[in-house]
């Protein structure tokens, strides 16, 4: 049980690291419009329009993508708790046992099949823009795959602490916590305890 | 006119050929894709019933720009889309899209089915597990919709513009800063000046999506696109499994397709150019200094094009040797 | 078994429903049941295992590479940024002190607020994101009922679908095959008209309940001339400024309304930077939440898509192609049910996949429709997709399920629970009842501005 909880820290970990430095994408995109506008206006061609617009949608991609995990690892994905409210917390904890178990990840081994098959044909043609814009199009496509097995970690993270809340010692319990008892994140108020320190969130 | 008819369900159920097919145009759209609705309607009679095609909008089972693979993996079994879309993927099917300062349509099928570029066509799709059948070609296209008048090639250069795939090159060869923008963002951009003109088709499509209330400019000749091929994309498992007979009536249907709509492309512009007059577009004619320019900017993008890739030189060779050879005929043969 | 596979489309809305009220997040529900039903499928032998590869196609045809949907990250991070910068704070404690004397008036203010964030996204959820980070915690703070804030909140938030630029919109007119720019100035009073109810609603609650909309106390805020006109400069200009810079780079023909979104996501670091509050420890906390936000937003537009493309693929759009051209009635019935099956498709499928199954289907049995002298002819397809895009900006409204209630529960402080959004948003689904009514019985109110102003 012990060796089930430090494991599902360190998938915890590795998806909340790579999520926060793709949580920086936001600010790539920003500069990159801001480029686009400002050079557009002011009639000068540094780098072509249609690379900086197809920049912006790589960003924005690969930024939802890679986040998709975090979100799980944070619960910010939004529940209907109408009836939830109701339930008892280890009910809640089987939801989220089944849930994952039956949803989330086969329903990513599934997105990182056929996303692995979509990038791999993408490379295997070389692909480029239709445009004149950027070449290599597998890296974007593969951040579908990528971005599912975060997602597919989270699950499998999700699993291991609800068996370690249904199952495990007392003092491991509050590992699933949140899952038995909040609803989902608070991105405006609580979001102050959920930031920046790597430690003293949910791990 | 020969409007589609209406899907019988019981015919559907007893047919051995079920496809679903994707389209890459609005069943609404004029040409672009009324004619998959009525190749799907006319396969439907031509079969007795045999080959039930369920037309499907756009993004409605997969993405326009997306066909592609899902016919090769085959999660679909067929696509209506032109093969110019297919750019980044396969640079020479351009060619078998439309053409810059291309070829008339008649000289243009000349080619593809007498002059080797039907042949390089099946080579290339058939390694992607694809089977098409050219089954369409439209009018030529206009220019595009310009907020100002252009007047000399200078005018090109800085002018921010929508425009796609070979022409775009072009342009900006030209000097002009091409824009890929968001479908829905095409409309404000125009009409707010964050972009100066856009392409968009045809006289008898573009009426019905009102550029000219934000545009008043309409060029023509369209010179990137003066006939343009459509074609019907379908999984080569899927096609290797039909009969002869059912083949046939396929290619035969895609034939007639091709008949029909260069006849009804060709008729249907007059009205539409009418009525964009009275709603006040100003129709312009590029001049021969501008056409010269933008055809010498061409031909360095096809020598581009050609050294980057080896299939595209292939086309592009076969193209031309084909318009070469077949000059000195369409000298002496058509009046001027 | 024959039947079994016909109405198998249709037996997806009841588990989903079911599954929602789990209180398992709804975009992984989304996913499973589409899920679920592709291995029925396969189970009947109308469905393969190549077919999820579509999935795939779509979230990166319509999600990833998908130029439009940059406004999304862009406005949340602006609206994180305004937040956690303490200027929104500051604006909305200006436009109180403003507004002090008029009932409801923080209310009123975020409403308008809402109609001029409108002009420069048409995007569900970006809209509703951004209207949510930047008023709901002041509206709480000063003890606004929490009903009355969220439905004020969403409602304003759905307006930007409305009033142009509207990607809906766009949409609509290129399946349609009518003028963008028609449909754009059809929409503008209907979406005005519904800003007017939404606001006499608000004033009238505040004036009968002044403990729903607690105006600021005369104790607080700026005592003498001096400290009111320093409070303004202060708080009050410089977001009206960023306002006007997002508004106006629109306007002005530098940035398309999707580009805005940047501008205003960099106007709002430069207004931080000016509040002193751009440091380190922010700026990561502001972009993990916009992060957090942004995977809430897009795990359902994600999944969501692969839901109506499983509903698609077992044959549902056949189901409601047949359902409604075996109808026999007159105009006014027909046209009543085609809206109440938008309203109902408007509860599980999000709108792109709405206005695709519908309107092709629709628009010629419209294009047949006879309204003698109601409407003109030509002006019968305008009508109509107005009157659907109102439809469906209430059907996103309408509880139990609607897009933008979830995007709202998504970001709203946890102290906020569905039941209160939920009856708050029933007046202003209401008067949105009645805007469609209106529209309905009178076409003029979409019609008379394009028939007015284009030709
Ligand atoms: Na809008
Ligand atoms: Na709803």
């Amino acid at each position: 049980m012990e060796f089930i909880n430090r494991l599902t820290i360190q998938l915890d970990r590795f998806v909340s690291f790579i999520g926060r430095s793709a949580s920086w994408l936001a600010i790539f995109l920003m500069l990159t419009i801001i480029f686009d506008v400002v050079s557009r206006a002011q009639q000068i061609t540094l780098v072509s329009s249609t690379v900086l617009q197809e920049l912006e949608w790589h960003f924005h991609g690969a930024l939802f993508l890679l986040t998709l995990g975090l979100g799980y690892v944070k619960d910010a994905h939004v529940r209907i708790e109408l009836l939830r409210d109701g339930f008892s917390p280890r009910l809640r904890v089987w939801i989220e046992l089944i849930g994952c178990l039956i949803f989330v990840i086969p329903y990513s081994i599934i997105v990182i099949y056929w996303g692995y098959e979509f990038s791999e044909m993408s490379f295997l043609m070389g692909e480029t823009s239709e445009q004149s814009g950027l070449s290599d199009r597998w890296i974007i496509k593969g951040m579908i795959p990528a971005g599912f097995s975060l997602l597919l970690l989270t699950g499998i993270a999700i699993v291991l602490k609800c068996i370690l809340y249904l199952y495990g010692p007392e003092h491991l319990r509050q590992r699933a916590a949140f899952i038995a008892e909040t609803h989902h994140a608070d991105l405006i108020e609580a979001g102050d305890q959920l930031a920046t320190s790597e430690s003293t969130d949910r791990e | 006119s020969e409007a589609p008819k209406t899907k019988n369900p019981e015919v559907v159920r007893e047919a051995t050929v079920q496809w679903k097919l994707s389209s890459a145009y609005n069943s609404t759209l004029p040409q672009l894709g009324t004619l998959a609705t009525r190749l799907a309607s006319e396969l439907e009679i031509v079969s007795g019933g045999d080959i039930a095609i369920t037309f499907y909008e756009p993004n409605a089972l997969v993405p326009a720009l997306e066909a592609f693979e899902a016919i090769s993996k085959g999660a679909l079994e067929a696509a209506w889309s032109t093969p110019g879309y297919w750019a980044g993927k396969v640079p020479a099917l351009q060619l078998y899209s439309a053409v810059p300062f291309g070829m008339k349509s008649d000289q243009y099928l000349a080619w593809f089915y007498f002059g080797g570029g039907k042949e390089l066509f099946d080579e290339i799709y058939h390694r992607y597990n694809i089977h098409s059948v050219m089954c369409g070609m439209i009018a030529p296209e206009a220019s595009g919709w310009f907020k100002k008048e252009i007047t000399s090639i200078d005018d090109f250069n800085g002018l921010k513009i929508r425009f796609f795939g070979l022409g775009g090159k072009v342009l900006e060869k030209m000097g002009a800063s091409t824009q890929l923008l968001a479908g829905g963002d095409i409309f404000p951009a125009l009409e707010l000046g964050a972009i100066d003109a856009t392409e968009f088709a045809q006289p008898a499509i573009d009426i019905n999506l009102g550029f000219y209330q934000v545009a008043k400019h309409y060029y023509f000749p369209g010179w990137h696109q003066q006939s343009t091929f459509f074609d019907l994309m379908i999984n080569l498992d899927e096609w290797n499994l039909l009969n002869d007979t059912q083949k046939a009536q396929i290619e035969a249907t895609c034939g007639d397709s091709i008949r029909y709509s260069i006849a009804e492309g060709d008729a249907m512009q007059a009205d539409a150019i009418t009525s964009l007059k009275e709603k006040g577009v100003q129709i312009h004619k590029w001049s021969p200094e501008i056409l010269d320019a933008l055809l010498a900017a061409w031909k360095e993008v096809a020598q581009e094009q050609s050294a980057k890739n080896a299939d595209f030189k292939r086309v592009h060779d076969s193209f031309v040797a084909f318009r070469e050879k077949n000059a000195e005929w369409r000298d002496l043969g058509y009046l001027k | 078994m024959e039947s079994l596979i016909t109405i198998l489309p249709l037996l997806m809305f009841p588990l989903l429903a079911v599954l929602l009220f789990t209180g398992y997040p709804v975009a992984f529900v989304l996913a499973g049941v589409a899920m679920i039903f592709g291995f029925i499928g396969m189970a009947l032998g109308v469905f393969e295992f190549e077919q999820f590869f579509s999935i795939v196609l779509r979230i990166h045809g319509s999600n990833v590479n998908n130029l439009l949907l940059v406004a999304i990250p862009m406005f949340i991070f602006m609206g994180t940024m305004l937040e956690k910068s303490g200027v929104a704070g500051k604006l909305l404690d200006a436009l109180q002190v403003l507004t002090r004397r008029i009932p409801g008036g923080l209310a009123l203010s975020v409403m308008l607020l809402g109609v001029v964030m409108a002009a420069s996204t048409g995007i569900i959820g970006a809209s509703v994101v951004l209207m949510t980070l930047l008023a709901l915690p002041p509206m709480l703070k000063r003890g606004y009922d929490p009903a009355l804030a969220t439905g004020t909140i969403v409602s304003s938030g759905t307006l930007g679908i409305l009033i142009p630029p509207s990607i809906m919109l766009v949409i609509m007119g290129n399946l349609l095959s009518i003028s963008v720019g028609t449909l754009f100035m059809a929409a503008i009073i209907p979406g005005l008209m519904l800003a007017v109810f939404y606001m006499i609603y608000i004033l009238t609650t505040a004036t009968l309940n002044p403990e729903r909309a607690p105006a600021m106390p005369d104790e607080e805020g700026p005592k003498d001339l001096a400290a009111l006109i320093a409070l303004l400069l202060k708080s009050f200009l410089p977001p009206l400024a960023l306002i006007v810079a997002v508004l106006g780079s629109i306007f002005a023909g530098y940035a398309t309304p999707t580009e805005a979104s940047g501008v205003g996501a960099f106007g709002a670091v430069l207004l931080a930077l000016f509040n002193g509050k751009l440091t380190l420890p922010i700026v990561k906390d502001v972009l993990e939440r916009s992060a957090l936000t942004g995977a809430m937003l897009f795990g359902i537009f994600v999944t969501a898509t692969a839901f109506s493309f499983v509903f698609a693929f077992l044959g549902g759009h056949e189901l409601i192609s047949q359902f409604v051209n075996g109808m026999d009635m007159g105009s006014w019935g027909i046209l009543l049910i085609l809206m109440a099956i938008v309203f109902l498709l408007g509860f599980f499928l999000d709108w792109i996949q709405i206005t695709l199954i519908v309107l092709p289907i629709f628009a010629p049995i419209v294009g047949m429709m006879d309204f003698g002298d109601h409407v003109a002819a030509g002006m019968l397809l305008p009508w109509f997709a107005i009157m659907v895009a109102v439809n469906l900006q209430t059907s996103f409204l309408t509880p139990p399920f609607g897009f933008a209630l979830f995007y709202l529960k998504g970001v709203a402080p946890k102290s906020i629970k569905i039941q209160q959004i939920y009856r708050g948003v029933i007046p202003f689904v209401l008067l949105q009842l009645l805007g469609l009514a209106l529209i309905a019985a009178f076409p003029e109110i979409a019609l008379w501005l394009p028939e007015r102003l284009l030709d």
